[in-house]
């Protein structure tokens, strides 16, 4: 899994390369993410590239979310309709907020 | 290589399941009905006209024991109601044909989570692991999860060529080794076994077929302990859960996942866990709004939105993911909770033929460390979730699991039967006013029924040690109902596969005393009876009783003071 990372006002933006996070991919979207992640406040997934994200690829974002520093958030950025129906399914729209854009996502209180 | 005392039964095979009949279904259905007719009308005399004269403190009690009993029986006699075996599935050739959008190879992750147990008892897991075979290109993943962390085991799993896994902490035990062991692995599929569950090579090309519908969750196959030793003393033959009571619920899809020899769907584990995860995401930020309902009251908007991400991160951070429940019955919990998911409406499979094979507890500290998880895991569940309020259950699988639950109140009515004759015999007290022919009258035709009824429901599978144990097994039930009711942890301790050098009578000594107190006061009444004061009817009714007791009893005595190595 390539993940493209950036930083943008004081937020991590990464950015998976590739169509699917799924069970294949998760295992290494962990790790790499988990790392850079660490201690963050706000980490901003943006998932333009990604036209899947299955359970296990979310279980992924979950064990990240659980490295970020106390009070830190992570956000999703343009989901695929089918991504936000699985956040939907799962009640985990609550824990990982969407927005259309990056910009949107740092912007947000 | 290493001698082990089961290589003597390595040539042994696996009982076949008992064909299907649908006429001996219709009788045993037939007979059932009649058992539970007469059973109530039994019932209904005894409430109504076998109290007066007896002792309230005795007979209250006694007939209360008996409606539980009743209803046990009615309980199980429907969850045994009928069978119908799944129609297996041709193998799958792609992940395609199990539902998922890729055109390639399956890939199938083993596990064999290990704690304690000797490394070279998991080696012969893994070569037999190794030597699953499939009529299709396959991607077989076999992986050893240590949780003892040992270098031992390492070495034999590099030795094998088969991965290892293992983590910084023991959180969430074997459930949390299975949770750990999915983060870092792919399979589609995931076949759990325990350490010492060997698989045979058909088991993949015979069950994988199943998962073509996408709503198959999990498979289950039977688990077969193929080193019992000859009468079985301890009671560890499994093939009545098994071939009975788990194959009948194929039908209404209540058949519950028991781990090893288990395969699972990846996807159905981890959506189960994050839908879990995010309810109580979800309760979590309810309750802290309610200890500290202040940030609600916020009027700056984004300040608000803000304090609610904190919160929603924190509770969060919090919760556990479990794709299998950190829970004593890690695997009857998360069938439940699956089962529960209507929205998904996931599918559970029991597939009658044995597949794999595997060591049974070896001695009564085994045994009772293993029945007392099954006990406190199934109250457990109940306490907390009960079936018969569960959202999402169907009406039959609500009954299905609750039979399983009810089971597990045994003691409440096997308590007061095992007394009731002891009690007779030393104080000539009886719990009805008579034994005249009314009662005689009542019950027998009852019993004999139920026994014809279990019999013909059971048909081909011994069940002999199982009834024993079924009576003999009160003092494990009873502290484990004690435990739930107190709100203690029920004690999650890994099965011992090795006998202890030491005797365990302390483990049955509630068995001794009842068994004595019974041989003693049928002795003491007998004598009272052979000098013509007291009542014949009354002593031979109790003598059969208390004689049934002695008989269930017994073996886990004699397990008890079995030698370490005795066959």
């Amino acid at each position: 899994m390539e993940i493209r990372f950036e930083e943008r006002q004081g937020a991590l933006v990464a950015t998976p390369l590739e169509r699917r996070l799924d069970a294949l991919a998760a295992p290494d979207f962990r790790a790499k993410l988990s790392e850079k992640a660490a201690g963050r406040s706000l980490v901003v997934l943006d998932l333009g590239m990604v036209q899947f994200v299955d359970s296990s690829g979310l279980a992924s974002m979950i064990s990240v979310v659980k490295r970020l520093a106390p009070g830190g958030s992570m956000r999703i950025a343009r989901p695929a309709e089918t991504v936000s129906s699985l956040l939907k399914l799962t009640r985990l729209d609550r824990v990982f907020a969407s927005f259309p854009d990056v910009a949107a996502a740092i912007a947000a209180p | 290589m290493a001698a082990w005392y089961f290589d003597a039964f390595e040539a042994r095979t696996p009982p076949v399941p008992v064909p299907h009949s649908a006429p001996r279904e219709f009788v045993f259905q037939t007979t059932a009905v009649a058992a539970l007719a007469l059973g109530a009308w039994y019932l209904h005399w005894r409430w109504t006209a076998s109290l007066q004269g007896a002792p309230v403190w005795f007979a209250a009690p006694l007939v209360v024991a008996e409606s539980l009993a009743f209803i046990g029986s009615l309980l199980f006699f429907l969850s045994i109601w009928r069978n119908r075996d799944p129609v297996p599935q041709a193998p799958p050739r792609t992940a395609g044909e199990i539902g998922l959008e890729q055109n390639r190879p399956l890939i199938v992750d083993v596990f064999f989570p290990t704690f304690t147990e000797d490394p070279e008892l998991v080696r012969l897991s893994i070569q037999d692991g190794k030597r699953l075979r499939y009529p299709h290109p396959i991607d077989l993943r076999i992986h050893v999860l240590d949780d003892g962390k040992r270098a031992a085991m390492k070495k034999v799993a590099d030795e094998e060529g088969v991965g290892y896994l293992s983590r910084s902490s023991n959180v969430g035990y074997k459930a949390g080794n299975l949770r750990n062991a999915l983060e870092q692995t792919q399979g589609d599929l995931v076949l759990i076994c325990d350490a010492d569950t060997r698989p045979f090579p058909q088991l993949l090309e015979r069950t994988l077929g199943y998962f073509r519908d996408p709503e198959v969750a999990w498979v289950q196959t039977p688990q077969w302990f193929f080193d019992l030793q000859p009468g079985d003393p301890l009671g560890n033959d499994p093939q009545l859960f098994f071939d009975v009571i788990q194959r009948r619920r194929n039908w209404c899809n209540a058949a519950f996942c028991c781990g090893a020899g288990s395969i699972h769907r990846r996807e159905a584990v981890m959506e189960a866990a994050l839908k879990s995860f995010g309810r109580q995401v979800e309760q979590q930020v309810l309750e802290s709004a309610r200890r500290a309902p202040d940030h609600l009251e916020v009027e700056d908007a984004e300040l608000r939105q803000a304090l609610h991400s904190a919160l929603v991160g924190e509770a969060a951070r919090a919760t556990e993911l479990t794709p299998y429940k950190f829970h004593v019955s890690e695997d009857l919990y998360t069938s439940y909770l699956l089962h529960s998911d209507s929205e998904r409406g996931w599918r559970s499979i029991y597939h009658p033929e044995v597949l794999s094979k595997m060591l049974s507890p070896q001695d009564l500290l085994a045994w009772t460390i293993q029945r007392f998880k099954y006990a406190g895991g199934t109250l457990d569940i109940g306490a907390h979730d009960n079936p018969l309020f569960q959202r999402g259950l169907s009406g039959w699988q609500k009954l299905m699991y609750t039979a399983t639950l009810w089971s597990y109140f045994a003691p409440l009515w096997t308590v007061p039967f095992l007394l009731a004759p002891p009690i007779y015999f030393f104080t000539g007290l009886a719990p009805v006013g008579t034994y005249d022919a009314a009662f005689y009258g009542h019950a027998l035709p009852f019993l004999l029924l139920n026994r014809l009824a279990f019999m013909l429901g059971s048909w081909g599978v011994d069940s002999t040690r199982g009834e024993q144990y079924y009576l003999g097994f009160f003092w494990v039930n009873l502290r484990a109902i004690l435990d739930v009711l107190r709100g203690k942890p029920i004690k999650f301790e890994v099965t011992p596969k090795t006998r202890e050098a030491r005797r365990f009578v302390s483990l049955a000594w509630p068995h001794l005393l009842l068994i004595s107190l019974t041989i003693a006061g049928a002795l003491f009444r007998g004598v009272q009876v052979a000098r013509g004061t007291a009542a014949p009817s009354a002593y031979v009714a109790n003598v059969f009783w208390g004689a049934n007791n002695v008989w269930s009893l017994w073996p886990l005595l004699l397990a008890a003071v079995r030698r370490q190595g005795a066959a």
